[in-house]
């Protein structure tokens, strides 16, 4: 198993508590090191990202339980769920995101405010207006 | 003069009944119960990143993974007030539905778990005696949302909502009931 790092492509990571510590697959940071990085979004710099859920807080069959899937709730700081479509900043950088990880081989999951897609298709989904999941295969 | 003194006493009468009339009414709401209002507390460690946002013993308004109010453990504060003694009711009533974790890997349609969404009886309930004198509040210490949650999510079915319905069971002489109950609905999100 890998760990997620403390910083990706010059992104600050931060790991809620129940997160830290805990693998995953190394697919998994391959993925993230895809999509999240400090120019992702050309109008706003990436600063830092906050993972609210990685290997932890779900249960099977959710892709979490083998450490595929990682949950963003925070850009550099403010919480998606406050700030989709309401600050400039985050909706960005949130579309931004969810753009970039699209172009990543081996993504699966990509539910977001901005996209849900499962393996590069429209999924239906609700929920996930106040965070990014991504997971992969 | 005798008009007055007449007059003098009529009037210290008539205040002596208006005191015992206000006194009377005062006891009579003395006996009244009431339950001012419920809230869910939790507890925030110093080590934790969000301790400086949300202070170390914030309300609960909605469990949330994403939003850091996903506790383990929840307090029921109850603000009540009244005379003599009591007890002190606390149900849990929840919001069941189905999620279809099975067929989504553990993504849940929120479609069909608002659609299925069925409030159950009472699955967990606490009867505390209580002593009443004026206002006051009690704590009901560490009640498991993990354990709630989980008698249902291991079986792939969410708990839309936690009900908690809380009452004072009437004593002798209340005139009215309705102030003895009050209700606390708390959400809970999948966390997805």
């Amino acid at each position: 198993m890998a760990s997620i790092p403390g910083s990706i492509n010059g992104v600050m990571v931060d790991l809620a508590p129940s997160a830290i510590g805990i693998g995953v697959d190394q697919r998994l940071v391959d993925g993230l090191s895809h999509c999240i990085r400090s120019n992702v979004d050309i109008g706003y710099p990436l600063q830092a990202i906050y993972i609210s859920s990685a290997m932890d807080s779900h249960q099977s069959p959710s892709r979490h339980v083998p450490g595929k899937a990682v949950d963003i709730s925070r850009i550099n700081g403010k919480y998606i769920a406050d700030g989709w479509n309401a600050n400039a900043e985050v909706t960005a950088i949130v579309k931004a995101i969810q753009d970039a990880f699209e172009s990543f081989p081996l993504r699966r999951e990509n539910f977001g405010p901005h996209l849900q897609n499962k393996s590069g298709q429209p999924f239906s989904v609700g929920g996930h207006r106040d965070h990014i999941h991504l997971s992969v295969d | 003069m005798i008009i007055s003194i007449s007059r003098l006493i009529r009037g210290l009468v008539l205040t002596a009944l208006a005191s015992f009339g206000n006194a009377a009414s005062a006891a009579q709401l003395a006996t009244n119960l009431i339950v001012h209002n419920v809230e869910l507390h939790f507890k925030v460690e110093r080590n934790h990143p969000d301790y400086q946002r949300l202070g170390g013993y914030p309300v609960l308004e909605k469990y949330n993974l994403h939003l850091s109010s996903a506790p383990d453990n929840v307090d029921v504060v109850v603000t009540m007030e009244g005379q003599g003694s009591t007890t002190l009711i606390v149900d849990v009533l929840p919001e069941v539905g189905v999620t279809n974790w099975a067929d989504r890997e553990g993504i849940t349609d929120f479609k069909v778990l608002e659609e299925t969404k069925t409030l159950f009886p009472s699955f967990y309930r606490i009867e505390r005696p209580v002593k009443l004198a004026g206002k006051t509040s009690i704590t009901i210490k560490a009640v498991s949302l993990k354990k709630l949650i989980n008698t249902f999510s291991t079986n792939s079915f969410w708990p839309r909502a936690l009900k908690f319905r809380v009452g004072l069971l009437p004593v002798k002489g209340e005139t009215t009931l309705t102030d003895n109950i009050s209700t606390l609905d708390l959400v809970l999100d999948p966390p997805d």
